[in-house]
This record gives structure tokens, sequence and C-alpha cells, in this order.
């Protein structure tokens, strides 16, 4: 392009003339369309004009000014000397630096062109809405990538998201992809502070210093191709984060802002405080019991005191309209010499759906670009996020209704200031009580502050044509503290007398990337270029926990921990991790047909033990650009064809430090000697395994791109075989060994899958664009091997292992997921069932659980092996987590200054554990609230076809069996998740250079025949073992955004 | 010329920091834990290892907690209202049973920790002063917890060195041959057990080992296809212990906080107010719910409670008994809120939850909701006596066994003022009417202290039915009651099951493996 304009200057260039001094022209962009709006200034001073909208522009030039700086948004900024130039009708052509960016992709330790990609890279093209929608890094991934499953934990603002790069490769050694951001190897998304006061601790967004909106490009890679170059840290695919820098021109400053309000989208429909009252009643009637409510004709609840009690929607009461907003003020420039800025700050507020719940974050960014001499050139970044979180409590260990707000709303007897809803004693004034989800409000937090600073220094030396040497310094910082407070209205802290909990992470990671990059062309035919080098990439973590109960002042809550009367030694670890590789990268193209690209990287590990350190991952991959052979002249339709094959190791280290040893740590507690004092007690804390090596993950894929009518219809399709090894795994091993798990290389896992990509421009007329684009992937895993002898599970005798129990409490204390040789992996294990016993004789033919004979009403648990008693020996397998397929669509639309787009993302075929039915569905007489229908359409003598048990069905069969089919529930879900109208509002003022509105709605249409919440969720993301479950999550919203942008 | 020299200064300093970092970059430095020769090279060192091993033994889901939901309510002489451990509770007991699994892990760990000191210590090279001491309480402890494993689960898998990787999956031993071990831990360990005055006095002295053998002795006598013989050496071990003790004067002292090993006590766990990690739930598992008898700001669950036949059978056997009152809560309970009412319960409730006495002996009115003060008395001397009465009586019959209970019971009467009629000293039975007796005695004095399952099972199965099973079912106010469970009549429940983490997780372990009629 640039020396296709170089020409043109030249051609042009004897027929200007001298002596006028006044320059007309106009602006064009690459296309020949011209652009109105675009700034041309003298060059030194403040004499400038905007084009008109045909493009055209007039501008007085005194005697010695001579050169002019056209700029305009979303393209390159262009000086240009007219001394000698036609004074009447300039023309100027802008390049957009979107396309040009475009053109070169990022992969890793250098940059390829992009039609020369031999491997499986997604190339994200992000439009100003994209990123306006987006709250984190994931809003621009999910449903845009095939292959890409991006699921959230939960719908807290302060939750993390997990992504899954083709599907779950790994059982236990980490299965979220490497971030790479403008080359910082950034800390695992699962990063967090430990827990410090037992029970569970949600994880927290750990990818939150990444602001979209300074994101210029997103890279992701997936094969194993362009992986290796990362080596031991690539086999969950890697994510390469590109963010803006600045363009050569004026100062560019922009300003935007955005509002958005949100509703719970979903809500759960609980009995009212008159059904939840004849319930109990109805219930401990059938049991034989005195009813403890006096229900009147009109609805009113009475005690048996003859009190009336206060009916209350806990929903209504509780959820309210979430406000979020945003402020971001970016500035930009740079001279034409290669020195350029980019300096953005901004804030964000977002609100969640209950009260005391948000995350607030202040963020400032920095890159600068300087050509130190003509062959030097520096690279400077820093970014800094502080994050405030408030977070509640939703996923819980525990799970039972004292654990959660989630499930206080949902079970908390629906009646206001009600002694059984209260958990504290009552001391005092009933003011400073609160009752039921009214406590986790008012009496519990959960505060975190998460400082992260990223920084690199980038030196690029060109030696010569061929060679050019690249150090890179990155920089990781980050700092969290966290504190959680149980106020006595709790039950946790009423037994505690205030229970507080500090959590602190303090993290600092580096990496040392020593490149040289090569790049020759050998007669117009032969090109090899390519990337050698040596990185370091290392690590220290230091954690520190803290728990203190028994205030007796709890005025100052968690941040009065110091002042508690019980409290729990300081606990203080560090963990340091060290990676040394040696890498390598080689393209060779054949006359822009063929390209050939062969990479390889040897990585030490500190994590394995002497000898088993390094290992070496190979990769190959071809590209045939069929377009440009003779035989394919005849297909005129088809711009572009290219064929892709590659194969490739990577590896996966991702376990804990130290397992190699048998670090001595101390007890939870110390004992205690004669006179009560405190003794220190050490233990072995894990059982050393120097055998550990890396788990080798080896990839097959193939893809052909193919794009039609002048680059109007793009496709691309890729397949792939992907084969995990020696997985690291958390065996669970016979307590008898004196510990419960060891960490070992075992078995093997294959996910293959085929994803497809389709973008299409279906009108691309000056001043209407209508572009439609989708994905749509499906991949299957399967558990090749897992070197465990064939065990009994059921009635089936199966190499297999059960997943973690989902909680520690009475409720799910079971396993929902199986691990079987050949099979997929996590199918869920449990019971099936076959309705309600309604007659005589079923009755007749119905098994016993536990001893307990089942009466008419009960559920009918399938008897697998015929002995007529429910046990372990009948469970089986009742459903499958994995999806068939995922997809994302969506459509733009643009027509002169308004745009309109949309996107829906979709998953299809997998079934949701939702473990909250175990205590919402069923009328067991439990004072907790139920769902509506699990008292109407509860079984009777009368109603023998009701889906649901008898009220009084016992608490003890459904908290035994743990897990039915009768939770399993199909998780298929089309969600319309975004929506945005966009509008530039024509302005003529000099000052503003544009100025767009949008308005957006999120969430806005959701398909699903899922009962809970949300079906987008996997409550335990990060645990590999706890796949496709629901476990007493909050809300998702559905909301609306207003948005402004201004740049001047 | 001058270019190139700046790449090649930069590709060599570049190359240099890589790899002269290189050897030591990738070495897992150990910064905030201690390695095992740190531990084992010093004296200081050894006792947090030991420390370690109490710590365990007396852990959470061992003899903290884990024992009192699971093993006391499975005894058959008390009922649970924790509604996940029903199984246990009903004595359907699963594999899968809440607490089995933390109860089992936790007694492995302990034994593999007192592998763990006997190994270093016999291996580290250096000579400390401490190591017999450590040795022997090492053996001590190990003998302890797999004479709980084999009369809890029968044949379990035998571990004497620490485990390793070569070694992590390990069958079962017959057992013979776990008992051959026990022995032979007791009897290094009263070797090598300290005597008073030698050492903390809070570990136990020689006197413990020939006590817990004794107690090896009689189980291998009195259980199932047990071989009487084993009496005479039960009986050579016991009389060892006889006068090393003594009793104290008030049997409520015993249970009074505060009042900590003591000349009675043969083997005590240590507990104390600090850190805020659970080691000890027993003041919550047994204080009632909302009552005046723990600090408001600390609420107790009052969970595990004696069965009505059981309170009642001490009550009609003693009436007047001052143990009664130091051993249960019954009638009624000072609560809270609202202040100054009470909370009624058997045998004054006959239905539901409440229909159930409580126990009294665990209470700490300084309980902090976390940790307690309140020590866990293992093994006492009045057991001892009750012991050799017992053996006494299998051997030669009552005539010179009543010296041995007398004391006990004289105790006993004298822990009231005034001083109470009953419990009668014993005199003129025959040797059937003693041995029943003395079974009832062991219940009255030691209920809930830790003997309660093996008291149940020792004697076989047929006592366990009829003493334990058909009473309990039998019994007219537990039918009255609409919660008590029917007890099943099956000779599966002389054992538990064996938890399914093991059998899955401990490759050598096959189903067949599981514990009859499980």
């Amino acid at each position: 392009m640039r020396t296709k304009l170089k020409f043109l200057f030249f051609i042009i260039l004897p027929f200007f003339a001298y002596s006028q001094s006044n320059l007309k022209g106009t602006v064009y962009d690459e296309s020949g369309e011209k652009l109105p709006g675009a700034s041309i200034m003298v060059k030194g001073t403040k004499n400038g004009v905007l084009s008109d909208i045909d493009g055209n522009f007039s501008l007085n030039l005194k005697k010695d000014q001579n050169e002019i700086i056209v700029t305009f948004i979303g393209f390159n900024a262009k000086t240009i000397n007219v001394a000698k130039a036609s004074k009447e009708n300039l023309k100027v052509v802008l390049v957009s630096s979107v396309e040009q960016l475009s053109e070169v992709v990022l992969v890793g330790y250098g940059e390829v062109r992009k039609k020369d990609i031999t491997g499986s890279v997604v190339s994200l093209k992000l439009t100003d809405d994209n990123i306006n929608q987006a709250q984190g890094v994931e809003n621009l991934i999910q449903g845009r990538a095939a292959g890409v499953v991006v699921s959230a934990q939960g719908f807290d603002p302060s939750s993390p998201v997990s992504i899954q790069i083709r599907g779950v490769n790994s059982l236990s050694g980490g299965t979220q992809p490497l971030y790479v951001v403008d080359g910082i190897v950034m800390g695992s998304a699962t990063e967090g502070v430990r827990n410090a006061m037992g029970g569970y601790l949600d994880a927290q967004n750990a990818m939150g210093a990444i602001n979209p909106r300074d994101i210029e490009s997103i890279q992701i890679l997936k094969d194993a191709s362009s992986t290796a170059i990362y080596g031991s840290r690539g086999s969950n695919g890697v994510i390469l984060i590109t963010t803006k820098k600045g363009l050569a021109g004026k100062t560019k400053f922009s300003y935007n802002m955005t509002t958005k309000v949100g509703n719970v989208a979903r809500n759960i429909d609980v009995l009212d405080g008159t059904g939840y009252a004849t319930y109990l009643n109805k219930t401990r009637e059938l049991l034989g019991f005195t009813p403890t409510y006096i229900v009147e004709s009109d609805g009113v609840v009475k005690d048996l005191a003859g009190e009336e009690l206060n009916r209350v929607n806990w929903s209504d009461e509780i959820y309210k309209t979430s406000l979020s907003y945003r402020h971001r003020l970016t500035v930009s420039g740079g001279g034409s010499e290669g020195n350029t800025y980019y300096m953005a700050a901004g804030y964000v507020a977002s609100d969640g759906n209950v009260p005391n719940v948000f995350s607030k974050s202040t963020d400032f960014s920095l890159n600068l670009n300087n050509k130190l001499s003509s062959k030097l050139k520096l690279g400077t970044k820093i970014a800094m996020t502080s994050t405030k979180n408030s977070a509640s409590r939703g996923t819980e260990f525990l799970g039972g209704t004292n654990s959660s707000m989630t499930r206080q709303i949902i079970g908390a007897a629906p009646f206001t200031a009600y002694t059984p809803n209260y958990f504290g004693v009552p001391t005092g004034d009933i003011e400073n009580v609160f009752d039921g989800p009214n406590a986790w409000i008012r009496d519990y937090d959960d505060d975190s502050n998460d400082f992260r600073v990223l920084g690199s220094l980038n030196l690029e030396y060109t030696i010569n044509k061929v060679f050019k040497y690249r150090a890179l310094v990155g920089l990781d910082y980050r700092r969290v503290s966290r504190q959680v407070w149980y106020g006595t209205s709790l039950f946790r802290g009423a037994t505690a007398n205030g229970d507080a909990g500090l959590s602190l992470l303090d993290r600092f990671r580096y990496n040392i990337d020593n490149t040289v990059m090569f790049n020759k062309t050998f007669n117009k035919n032969h090109r090899i270029d390519g990337t050698v080098g040596v990185v370091v990439d290392a690590s220290t973590t230091k954690n520190s926990t803290f728990n203190a109960s028994n205030f007796a002042l709890k005025d100052l809550r968690a941040n009065g921990i110091s002042s508690g009367q019980v409290y729990q030694p300081l606990i203080y670890g560090t963990t340091p991790e060290s990676l040394l590789s040696f890498l390598g990268r080689f393209n060779y193209t054949y006359k822009g047909k063929i390209n050939l690209t062969a990479t390889v990287r040897s990585d030490g590990s500190s994590k394995f033990a002497e000898g088993n350190k390094f290992s070496t991952f190979p990769a190959f991959a071809l590209a045939w650009q069929m377009h440009k052979e003779k035989f394919m002249e005849g297909f005129t339709k088809l711009s572009e064809a290219k064929l892709r094959v590659s194969w490739g190791m990577t590896g996966n280290q991702g376990i804990r430090a130290y397992q190699t040893l048998t670090p001595y740590n101390q007890t939870a507690g110390p004992y205690s000697s004669a006179s009560g004092t405190g003794v220190i007690a050490l233990i072995p804390s894990n059982l050393a395994n120097p055998n550990l090596i890396w788990e080798t993950t080896t990839q097959f894929n193939t893809g052909l791109d193919l794009t039609f009518f002048n680059k109007r219809l793009t496709t691309t399709i890729d397949l792939y075989y992907k084969d995990a090894t020696n997985l690291l795994q958390n065996l669970k091993i016979g307590p008898s060994s004196g510990y419960t798990i060891i960490t070992a290389n075992q078995g093997s896992l294959i996910n293959k899958g085929a994803e497809f990509t389709l973008s299409a421009d279906i009108i691309k007329n000056k001043g209407f664009v209508w572009n439609v684009y989708g994905n749509i992937s499906k991949y299957k895993n399967e558990i090749a091997r897992l070197g465990l002898p064939p065990a009994p599970f059921g009635t089936n005798s199966y190499s297999a292992f059960l997943g973690n129990n989902i909680s520690q409490g009475t409720t799910f204390k079971a396993p929902a997921n199986i691990f079987i040789e050949g099979e997929q992996a996590g199918l869920f294990w449990g019971y099936k069932t076959d309705g309600i016993i309604n007659n005589a004789e079923e009755l007749a033919l119905a098994s016993s659980f536990n001893g307990i004979a089942p009466v008419l009403g009960d559920v009918n648990l399938v008897d697998q092996n015929g002995d007529k008693i429910i046990d372990i020996r009948d469970k089986t397998i009742i459903g499958n987590p994995n999806p068939d397929f995922t997809y994302g669509f969506g459509s733009n639309i643009e027509y002169k200054g308004l745009s309109f787009n949309f996107f829906f993302n979709g998953v299809s075929g997998n079934d949701i554990a939702n473990g909250n039915l175990l205590q919402e569905d069923y009328g067991t007489g439990n004072p907790s609230n139920i769902r509506k229908e699990a008292y109407y359409d509860a079984w009777t003598p009368e109603n023998p076809t009701a889906e649901r048990p008898r009220v009084g069905y016992p608490l003890n069969l459904v908290q035994g069996t743990g897990f039915t089919d009768r939770i399993v529930e199909d998780g298929s879900f089309l969600r319309l998740s975004n929506v945005t109208l966009g509008y530039r509002v024509p302005l003529e003022i000099k000052a503003i250079s544009s100025m767009d509105l949008s308005f957006s709605a999120y969430n806005l249409l959701l398909f699903t025949h899922y009962s809970g919440y949300d079906p987008e969720v996997n409550s335990f993301s990060f645990d590999p073992t706890r796949l496709g479950v629901d476990w007493n999550s909050f809300p998702n919203q559905k909301s609306f955004s207003l948005g402004l942008n201004i740049s001047f | 010329m001058k270019k190139s020299n700046i790449f090649k200064t930069l590709l060599i300093t570049t190359l240099l920091t890589g790899f002269t970092g290189c050897s030591d970059l990738l070495t897992e430095k150990v910064d905030t834990f201690y390695s095992g020769e740190q531990v084992f090279s010093t004296k200081e060192g050894i006792e947090t290892a030991l420390n370690g091993m109490y710590f365990n033994l007396s852990g959470y889901n061992y003899y903290g907690g884990g024992w009192h939901s699971l093993v006391n309510p499975h005894s058959g002489r008390f009922y649970s209202s924790e509604t996940a451990s029903a199984d246990a509770t009903s004595l359907n007991c699963t594999p899968e049973n809440v607490t089995l699994p933390n109860l089992w892990a936790q007694m492995y760990v302990t034994i593999n920790i007192a592998n763990n000191v006997i190994y270093n210590v016999e291996n580290n090279g250096v000579v400390l002063d401490n190591e017999n001491f450590a040795l022997a309480q090492a053996h001590f402890v190990r003998g302890v917890v797999y004479f709980d494993l084999v009369r809890l689960f029968g044949a379990v898998p035998l571990r004497t060195n620490p485990a390793s990787l070569e070694d992590v999956h390990l069958a079962k031993s017959p057992k013979s041959e776990i008992y051959k071990q026990i022995i032979a831990d007791f009897e290094f360990a009263k070797e090598k057990l300290p005597i008073a005055g030698q050492y903390l006095v809070d570990r136990p002295l020689k006197w413990a080992a020939y006590g817990y053998l004794a107690k090896v002795y009689m189980n291998m006598a009195g259980e199932d296809g047990g071989d009487p013989s084993y009496w005479q050496l039960a009986y050579n071990e016991a009389i060892q212990v006889y006068g090393k003790y003594s009793l104290l004067p008030n049997y409520g002292n015993l249970f009074t906080p505060g009042i900590e090993n003591t000349s009675e006590s043969i083997f005590e766990l240590q507990y104390g107010a600090n850190g805020s990690a659970r080691t000890s739930d027993m003041v919550r598992l047994y204080t009632p719910a909302g009552s005046t008898l723990a600090p408001p700001t600390s609420p107790t669950f009052g969970r595990i409670r004696p069965n009505k036949e059981i309170f009642d059978g001490h009550r009609t056997q003693y009436p007047g008994d001052p143990r009664i009152g130091f051993t249960y809560i019954f009638d009624s309970y000072a609560k809270f809120t609202p202040a100054g009412t009470f909370q009624t319960v058997y045998p004054k409730i006959l239905t539901g939850n409440q229909s159930f006495p409580l126990i009294r002996k665990w209470l700490d009115p300084t309980y902090n909701g976390a940790v307690t003060t309140r020590n866990f008395i293992l093994f006492r001397y009045a057991d001892v006596l009750l012991m050799l009465a017992e053996i006494e009586n299998e051997l030669n019959g009552p005539a010179n066994a009543y010296q041995y209970v007398n004391p006990v019971l004289t105790r006993a009467r004298i822990s009231s003022i005034p001083v109470s009629a009953e419990p009668a000293n014993w005199a003129g039975m025959d040797k059937t009417q003693f041995r029943a007796r003395i079974m009832k005695e062991r219940q009255y004095e030691l209920l809930s202290e830790g003997p309660d399952w093996f008291d149940t099972r020792r004697r076989g199965y047929e006592y366990f039915k009829n003493e334990i099973v058909n009473v309990h079912n039998n019994y007219a106010p537990n039918k009255a009651s609409k919660i008590d469970f029917v007890y099943p009549i099956s000779e599966k429940n002389m054992l538990l099951p064996i938890p399914t983490t093991e059998l899955s997780g401990n490759l050598k372990l096959t189903p067949a493996d599981q514990n009859p009629g499980y």
C-alpha cells in the first residue's frame, strides 16, 4: 500500500504548481470512499479544518507552511509535504489503522502476515461497539470464537469467568488458557487468596486488570502449531492481547461514558406466606404433629400465640435494580518519527442485584513507543488497576440455608421479624438483629482490594536487513487483600460471636524474553523468517491468612480483626515457581504459496524433580494458499483458499509447587500443653512424588480458509484431534497411606472437534453496510485411559474415579461426576428415578433406602441390581454435562450515522445438575421455603399423577440419596446476549471530531428449559472434577445501558 | 562495526544471565516450611512432630469430634439428631457416611506421623536425649490407633513405615497380624515410656502401656472366637497398673473444667483455647442448644444424646447414684431466651426431638464457640479397676473381684453431700451375675468417655444383640417417641464398614475386602 502511494506521489509530482497559498483537496479512504470529518492541520500550528460531507476541504497556507497533517479516527495519520503538490485538487488517501493491523498477526514471540498463518488462530476484529459492550475480556471472546467456551462461575460483579479452549484438556492440571498481554505473561486466571476461615471462599476474577477499552486486538491460539512456542504453558490454548498504541498525528482525546441499569433476569417462585404456613401445617398434620400456624381464610397467618405474621416475598424485598457506570478518557498521539503515546484513565463501578454488592475499579495505562535511533526502538508499557470488590455469598461448601445468601432469599420463612429467621441470639435491641437475607446484607462482608501493575520494556534492535534482536522484560505484580466478616446475625457469626478472616496475596511475576528474529528472501521464491530465543519466566507468591473470632466490640467488623479474642496465628507461605525455556520458530515460504512452520520449545520447570525438569515440545505446520495456483484461476468467485495442516506437542505443569517433596507444615491449630497453652505441631503435608513429569498434549489440526466474492464472504473450518497423556491428576488414594491425594501422572484424555466460522458482508455500499457472522463448534472428549484397575461402580465394572463432593454440608454431599475410561469426562453419577410411587402395585415393587421402607407418594428410586435395596450399587449414569455444540451468531448493520448490531450465543445438549432443587423441590417439612410446585404439585392420593413426591417426604431420603436424576436438567440455551443501537451525531463543531451515542440491552432474551436462575453457570468452574453443577449461584441480570463517546 | 558490538554485548549478556541463573532458577526453594531433616535433627524439632501426632489423635475428625458423632451413636447407646449421619445412628452405617471417611483418614494420618517419628528418629544420624521418649510415645500412639482400628474395622491395612510412592497402595492384614503389631508397640512403649516426673505431665507414663495391653488381651479373650486364656495375660498387665494411680475423691471433679491431668488420669488428650481452628467439637455436640450451660455467644447443638433405656437403666439400677447428676441433663434445662425459661426434655417430654436426656460431662462455661479448654480423658484409673474386677471374675470368680469394683462405687457414693446410699458395695454374686453387672457398671461409670462402642461389642454378637439391640427395640418409650430408630438385627454391626474412599483409592483392595454385610 505504502509503495503504491509513493508511486502515485511521484506520478502527480510534475503537475504541481508552486505559488498558490490556498490549498484545496479531498480526503478518501483506501477503497476510494470520501471521508467526511477528517482533520487537516497545518503542521506546527493550530490552524486546521475538517473535511466536509464530500470529503472536501480548503485551507489557507502561509508562505513557508509546506506540511499538513491529515488525521481521522481509525486511520493512520498522514503528513504530506504540499510544497510541490497540487494546491487545487490534492487527493489524500488515509489508510485504516485497523485494517493494517489485521494484516499482521501476533503469534507469540513474533508476528506473521495473516495470510501466511499456518496454525489455527482466531483473530478477533474488535469494533467500537464490541468494546463498548464489554465488561471484561471474556465478553469480547464469548461466543465469538469457535471452540472457545466462556462460562460464569457466578453473577456477582466480582465473579470469575472460566475460559476453555477446545474442551476439557486436563483432569486437574489446570484448564485455563495462558494470557499474554503485550508480551507480559500474566498470572493464572485461577489465582486468588487463600481461605482464612475454613469453609468455602469463592474465587474472584483475576483477569480484571485488562480493560477492554485498551485492547487493540485479541489473538486466540488454538492448535499446537501456534501454541507450541509457549511449550509448557500452551496446552490449554493461549490468548494474546495487544493493547492500543498511539498513532502519529495530532493529539486525540476521547471520552467515554456508559450508564447501565440491570434487574434480575429470572426469578424462582417460592411459596408465599400463606402457602408456606399451609404447607408446613399440612406436613406436620401428615406426620402426626400439631400445626405451628393459624391460617385464616383471608390468607392471614398467625402464630400459635395469635400474633399476625408479616408475610413477605424475599426476592422482591431483596433484589434491587443495579446501577453501573463507566468513565474513561484516553489521550493518544505522537510525532511522525515513530514516537507515539497512548494514555488512558478510567473508573468503573458495577453493582450487583443485592445491596452491598459491587465492584469498583480505577485504572491507568500508558503505552509509549520511541524510536531511539534508526535501528533502535523502545516500547514502554505500564498499566495499573485498583479494584475494590464487595461480594455476598452464593456458592458454598455447606450449602445449607444458614450458609449462603441465595439460600436465604429462597429458603427463609416468608415472614419478616420472625424468630426462626434469626440466627443470632438477640441480646439487645431488636434493630441490631437482622433476619433471613437481611442478615447477609447487614452482617456479612466480603471485601477485597485488588491492586495490579503490568509493565514492560520492549527493546528492538534492527541488526541488519535480516536480523532483529528483541529484549522484553515483562512484569505483573498483584496484591490482593480480602476480608470476610460474619456478624452475629448469621449462623456462623453467632456461633463464634463474630468471625473475621483476612487473606493477603502478594505476587510478583516477571518474564525476560531474549529473542532474535530473522527474515530473508532468496531469489523471490524462497523466504525464511523466524525467531530463536531464551525465555525466563518466574514468580514468587506470598500468601498469608489470619482469622479471629469472639469480638467484644463488633463495630469495626473485619477491620477490627486484631481485637478478636480467639484467633488463629498468622499463616504465611511463599511459593516460588520458575521456568527456563529455549525456543525457536522457523517459517519457510515458497513463492508466497506454501508456508511451512517448525516450532520447538524446550522448557525446564521448578515444579519437577531433578532429571524430570526439562521437556521439549516440537510442532510442524503447513499451509497451502491454493488460490495462487494456476488450476484455481477458473474459480473467479473464490478470492482466497488456504489449506492448513499442523501437528505438535504442548505441555502442562499446572500443579501446585512442592509436589516432589514432603514438607512439614504447621497443623491447623496448635496442640495444647497441660497448662492449656499452645505448642507448635508440625506434620508432613503431602506425599512426595519425585517421578512427576510434564503432562503432554499432542494435537493434530487441519483447517480450510475460504473467502469468496472479493473477500465479502469468509469461512473457516477446522478439525482437530488432541490427545493429552501423562495427565497430571490429584489422584485420590486410600487414606490408609496417611494422605488422601497424591499428585501423579496418570491416564490420557482425547478431545476431538470441529469448528466452523462464517462472516459475510451482505451489503457493503457507500453508507450502508450489513454484515452477518457466526460460528459453531462441536467437541467430544473421551477419557482414553485412566490407569486404574476396573472396580465395581453400580452394577458395572469400570476403570473410573468419582469427582469431588459437591458440598461438605448435609445436602448434595456426594460427587456429581464420574470419570470413566472410554467415556466422556464428568458424566453425572447418581440414582435413576422412575416417577412417584402411586399405587399399591408399584409400592410392592419399590425398594427401600437406608432401611427406610417406601410408602405411597415417595420417589421411586430405580433398583439397578434387583436386591430391593437402594444403595451405592444402584448408582448409574444419569446425565452428561458436556455440550453437543456451542455457537454464536450476530449481525452488524450500519447506515449513515446509524449502527445496529446484535449477538446471540448458545449451547446445546448439555445437562446441568441443579443442586438447588434438593432444597427447593421437595416438600420435606423442613422449615426451608420451597418452590410453589413442590407443594401444589405434590403427590396426594387425590393427585396420583403429580410429578413431585408427597409432602413430608423424608429429608433423610433427599439428603441420603445425594444425587438423583430428578435434579438433572437440560442446560441447552440460546441467549440474545446483546443488542446495540449506535448513532454518530453529525456535528459541525470544530472542537469535536466525532460524537457517538449508543444504547445497548444485555441478556434481553433467554430460551431455555432450565428452571434455575441461569443455565450459563458452572459453580465450580476451576475444579475439573465438579462439572456442570449449579450450586447456589446468584441470578443473572438483564440490563440496559446508554453510552456516549466523544473524540476531539 | 559499532552496531555489531552492541549486538554482541547484548546477546552475550542475555545468554549469560539466562544460563548462570539456570541451575539455581529451577530449584524449588524451601522457604516457609520445614524439611524432614530440619524437624528431626533437633530435640525441639522432634517434640513438634510428636505434638503433630497428638494433634491428629485428638483432632476434629477423631477423638475431638468424629468419634462422638459417629462411633458413639453407632454403639447403640446414643441418638444423634444429625440427619446426614442417620445411617450410622440407625445402625445402617454406609461406607459413605459423612463422618466415617474423615475418621478413618485421621486415624491413619496419626499412624503415618507415628511412623515418620519412628523412622526419622531411628535414622536421623544424631543422638538426642528425648529420642527414647519420642520413640516410646510414637509406638504407644500407633498401638492405640491400631487397637481402635482393629476393633472398629477388623482386618485393615497395616503400615509401620512412612508412606512412600512405592507402597501407597497396601492390602489388608489379618486381625492376628494387627494384634501382633499392637502388642509389640505396647511392649516397646511399656519399656521406654517415662515414669512420673521424668517428662511432660500431660504425656502417658509406662503404666498406660500396661493398661492398654491389658485391654488388648481382654478384647482377645472376650470377643466371638476369643481365647479365654488371654484373661491371664490381661491380668498380668493390668495388675501392674494397680496402685500406680488413684481415684479422685469426687466423681464430679473428673468433669469439672480446670481440673486436669489428675492422679486418676492415665491417658488424657489436651485441649486449650488456642487458635480458632476447631480441634474439639465435643462441647457443641453434647451441650443442649440455647441453654445457659454455654455462653450465649457460643451456641451449641446438643446433638448427641443418650438413649432412653440407657438413662432409665442407670436410674433403675441405682436410684440416687450421684453419678446420674454428673452424667445426665434430664427433665429440663434453663434457656437463655426468653430469659428465665426452661426447655423440658426426657423424661418430661416423650415424643420428638426433645424426648432424650443429654450428657452433662462435657460442658464448658467459658466455651468461645471455636475451641475449648476441656481435656478428654481417654483412659482413667477407674476403668483399670473395673477391668481388674472383670478379669479377676473371669479367672477366679467374684470372691477377690469386689476389692476392685467397690472403691469405684464408694467414690461414687461420696461424690454427693450428703453421701448417698447408692451405689452400694457389691457382695454375694455368682460369676455370671458379676459378669453381667460389671458390663453395666462400666456404662454407668464411663458413659460417653470412649469405651461405649467397644463395651457393647467385645462380649460377642449374642451379647450385643440381646443387651443392646433387643433392649432398645423393645423399650416402650422408644416406640412411643416417633423418632427413635428401630435397630436392625444384623451381625454386620459388629464392625463398621470400610469407607468407600479407601476401597476405591487403595488399589490393593477389592470389593471383597469390605466387611461382611456391607
